[in-house]
């Protein structure tokens, strides 16, 4: 399965095909970062979840810096397919809807865990 | 409450249970939880041992403290618990621990090393930013473990989970399906090599197929690897199939334990007997099933004398006072049971699963009117020319509208949930649909209640097309299509508003279909049906919110308001497993009784077919299976049980909870792959093929159509329905049965 690595230039963010370089504009990393809702998201794990041996966190509170993860996680050809759904021009809350729907999918991906 | 707390234990029973495990592992005696400065025992002197290298099978249900018990093991009870009492773990050297005395340092050691966990919540419990593989190499870093070493035993308990680890090590825990995740887990637990490894409802949010292949991928482990499990759950034959011995929890204790074999065919307790007969399983005779009346108690309001009492049918006044000790039970080989008349309990209540399906066919014909159902086949048979739903040849196809993905991809996503699905619903009609996860059982439950529009073909209601109604194109007004088809959801709890009282919360339907009523009669309605879905005393309840109401009752509140809206049909989404195994059959009877007395169809969607016969058997309805966005076979719950002719029947028929004690030891899944296919590109040919047991090669080029049984109701999609197929004549495929006779049936 074809991955797709980040790739910045000039802080704006572009998710790059492994395998043939096809790449596809997300939107700069300021803008996802504002779509988030902040530089740093924040995941709570309970006292089980906390002692995974995987896991290290400050008294069970992972914080995560939203500029790191975007600029260093890779995603799926299914993730890239249907941000391509998304226009980068038309503008959502004032930002273009792909990033909007980029950061939406980081987010969940985010929510799935700690403990709710 | 929590006084009496030496007369469950006598220093006798310790012996006599030593007596029976010859090498224990661990040794929990006197342990105890506790919460409000010791008022409230959450677990209450538990005197257990475990035998190394055994298989223990909990059985608890929500709220029992089974999961107190097994974060006691790891001394990893949560704040502000007390746990005391002594947990002795004995090492392979002949040294001993009290795990309870461990300083910090050494619990950490202890924990993942030699004692590891799997626990409910486990799911979430990845660093998503994380890759798995990064999670192996942390948890062996953090163990100060050779890391190379240690990922090279990683892949290979991944590959014994019929993973791909480079492929699932080089994922995001996300980009996993839930089996995948839960083995990974497993795979975690694991990767330290520890001795023991406790089991906290491991699979309760899988599908039932890959439940028994995850519980049957353990039992090998466990031979492989001299592992102890300790498997707790609140479904007893899940684990019935793995345990060497089991024990039943019930409000903070341990109300038996023992053999296998004993609990399941001789248990001692009332409780035990009763939960078996609750049970939904394909053996018993529908009419056996019998809910157990009540709920388990509170911690804050355990009943005195036997905890059990105000449920047992067996109670006399020396239950209500005192609370019967935990000894052995004659000739049981360690055998235990908290009962005064195990005696009684073996001769008063009977065991169901043990009768056979004559006696079953007996009862049936000597008493035609039985069951809440009963006189409505007439209804189904003499149906009306126009039935209530009909689908013609739907699809609902995901992510079709992409003009731009090409540019990225070649192939573009399209999920095909449903494809291609034509099936009529009469009035008063019941059908069950069934499958895994991602068969696309939710999205056609949804296209036939007009939630999801569908990309191709029509759903018609009374002969009014759905979607035109919504559009404004039919003489019928969409408001009356939408009241008429109502949905319960599998999680009650989000369904209703958290900050709304019950009143308010069934107002709303009523305000809808009655506008013209005043207060009073609003509030009598809504008095007497919550009375009628067994809610008393009814006025309490319209007074508190959702989260004072247990599961049982949050999915009858939902029930209730699905009902005042007077629809037609009620889709039911999975709508009873999230409901304790004791209180399931009361639920589905609840609902039979009030399809009659309403006169509504139900259309019932669920992994589970024990679930899917009680009801598609009481109610007289059909089964539909389905696979990959397809009905791949229906019928009556007894044809599709006595004689499954699809392949898929028959894997679903064996990932079923099973009490016969014969057929109970778990055998290797009949399938080829644990795995669902990537819906978004199915398998060519039949879709089935790449599991299929008996698969050839005609099948990977040639779809099955669904087609009507010669010899039975309903129609099945396979090849092997026809004696002249080509499939006949060609090869089978790899891994598939030389000889597709040997398909056993149950
Ligand atoms: S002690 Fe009495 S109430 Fe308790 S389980 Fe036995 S018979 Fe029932
Ligand atoms: S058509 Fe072939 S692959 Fe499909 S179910 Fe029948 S035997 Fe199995």
């Amino acid at each position: 399965m074809t991955r797709y690595t980040p790739e910045c230039v000039d802080d704006t963010l572009f998710l790059v095909s492994e395998d043939d370089g096809t790449r596809i504009e997300v939107g700069t990393v300021d803008d996802i970062v504002d779509a988030v809702g902040g530089e740093t998201y924040v995941i709570e794990y309970d006292d089980k979840q906390q002692a995974q041996p995987w896991l290290d966190t400050d008294d069970g509170v992972l914080e995560i810096d939203v500029r790191e993860v975007v600029t260093t996680m890779s995603h799926t050809e299914e993730m890239v397919s249907e941000l391509a759904d998304y226009d980068m021009s038309t503008d959502r809350y004032g930002l273009p809807t792909r990033t909007v729907e980029f950061a939406n999918q980081l987010v969940e991906i985010l929510e799935r865990q700690g403990s709710s | 409450m929590a006084t009496n707390t030496d007369t469950n234990t006598s220093p006798t029973d310790d012996t006599a249970s030593k007596r029976v495990v010859d090498d224990p592992i661990l040794e929990i005696e006197d342990t105890n939880v506790t919460y409000s400065e010791g008022d409230t025992y959450v677990l209450e002197d538990v005197n257990v041992t475990i035998d190394r290298h055994e298989v223990l099978g909990i059985v608890g249900e929500s709220g029992s403290g089974k999961s107190m018990f097994a974060s006691a093991l790891l001394d990893a009870v949560p704040d502000p618990g007390l746990l005391t009492g002594k947990i002795h773990y004995n090492r392979k050297d002949g040294s001993t621990v009290d795990i309870l005395q461990m300083s910090d340092e050494e619990l950490r050691q202890f924990r993942w090393e030699e004692i590891s966990m799997v626990f409910q919540g486990a799911m979430s419990s990845f660093n998503p930013t994380m890759k798995v593989g990064s999670h192996f190499k942390e948890t062996l870093r953090t163990h100060d473990k050779n890391v190379s070493e240690g990922m090279e035993f990683a892949r290979e308990l991944l590959e014994n989970l019929y993973l791909e680890p480079e492929r699932v090590l080089d994922s995001y825990p996300h980009e996993l399906s839930g089996g995948m995740q839960q083995r990974a887990l497993i795979a975690l637990s694991m990767v330290l090599d520890p001795e023991v490894l406790v089991m906290d409802e491991p699979t309760a949010a899988l599908d039932l197929l890959m439940q028994r292949s995850i519980l049957q991928l353990l039992d090998n482990l466990q031979s492989e690897y001299d592992l102890t499990i300790i498997f707790i759950t609140h479904d007893l034959p899940l684990v019935a199939s793995l345990a060497d011995r089991m024990a039943i929890i019930y409000a903070f204790q341990f109300a038996e334990i023992g053999p296998r074999d004993e609990i399941i065919g001789n248990s001692a307790h009332p409780y035990t007997r009763e939960l078996l007969n609750s049970t939904p399983n394909l053996d018993a005779p529908l009419e056996d099933m019998q809910p157990i009346e009540g709920e388990g108690p509170a911690p804050v309001n355990v009943p005195s004398g036997c905890r059990y009492h105000p449920r047992c049918q067996l109670a006399t006044e020396k239950c209500r006072t005192d609370d019967p000790p935990f000894s052995p039970v004659d000739g049981g080989g360690g055998h235990r049971s908290a009962c005064h008349y195990r005696e009684e309990a073996r001769e008063e209540i009977p065991l169901n699963f043990g009768k056979t399906a004559e006696d079953f066919d007996q009862q049936l014909v000597s008493d035609p009117t039985d069951g809440p159902n009963a006189g409505s086949t007439a209804t189904l048979e003499t149906t009306s020319d126009t039935p209530l739903l009909s689908l013609d040849d739907v699809e609902v196809h995901f992510g079709e509208e992409q003009s731009l993905i090409e540019r990225f991809t070649q192939d573009p996503t399209v999920v095909r949930a449903v494809d291609g699905i034509s099936l009529d619903i009469e009035e008063q009609d019941l059908v069950c649909l069934l499958g895994e996860s991602g068969c696309g059982k939710t999205t056609l439950g949804k296209t036939m209640i007009g939630l999801q529009k569908p990309t191709g073909g029509s759903i018609e209601y009374r002969g009014h097309d759905i979607w035109e109604a919504k559009a404004g194109n039919t003489d019928i007004p969409y408001k009356e299509v939408r009241s008429a088809l109502q949905i319960i959801h599998q999680d009650p709890g989000s369904a209703l508003n958290p900050n709304r009282r019950i009143a308010d919360i069934l107002t709303e339907p009523l305000r809808h279909t009655h506008p013209n009523i005043g207060r009073a009669e609003r509030r009598d309605r809504m008095h007497s049906l919550l009375e009628r879905v067994g809610m008393t005393p009814a006025g309490d309840f319209l007074e508190r919110y959702p989260h004072q109401l247990s599961g049982g009752e949050k999915q009858r509140v939902a029930l209730a308001r699905a009902l005042l809206m007077d629809p037609d049909a009620i889709l039911a989404d999975e709508a009873i497993s999230a409901v304790d195994v004791s209180l399931r059959i009361g639920i589905m009877d609840l609902m039979l009784e009030l399809q009659a007395e309403f006169d509504t169809s139900f259309l019932f969607i669920s992994h589970d077919l024990s679930n899917a016969r009680y009801f598609a058997e009481h109610g007289d309805g059909r089964i539909a299976v389905m696979y990959l966005g397809e009905i791949v076979e229906i019928g009556s719950a007894e044809r599709l049980i006595h004689d499954p002719r699809h392949p898929y029947t028959e894997v679903l028929r064996w990932a079923t909870p099973n009490l016969d004690l014969d057929a109970m030891d778990a055998e290797d899944p009949p399938i080829r792959e644990i795995d669902v296919p990537d819906p978004v590109d199915p398998p060519s040919g039949c879709r089935f093929h790449t599991r299929c047991p008996v698969a050839r090669e005609a099948c990977r080029e040639e779809q099955p159509k669904l087609a009507e049984l010669d010899d039975g109701d309903g129609a099945a999609a396979c090849f092997r329905e026809d004696p002249n197929h080509a499939y006949w004549n060609s090869e089978p495929l790899d891994g598939a049965a030389e000889n597709p006779e040997g398909l056993e049936q149950h």
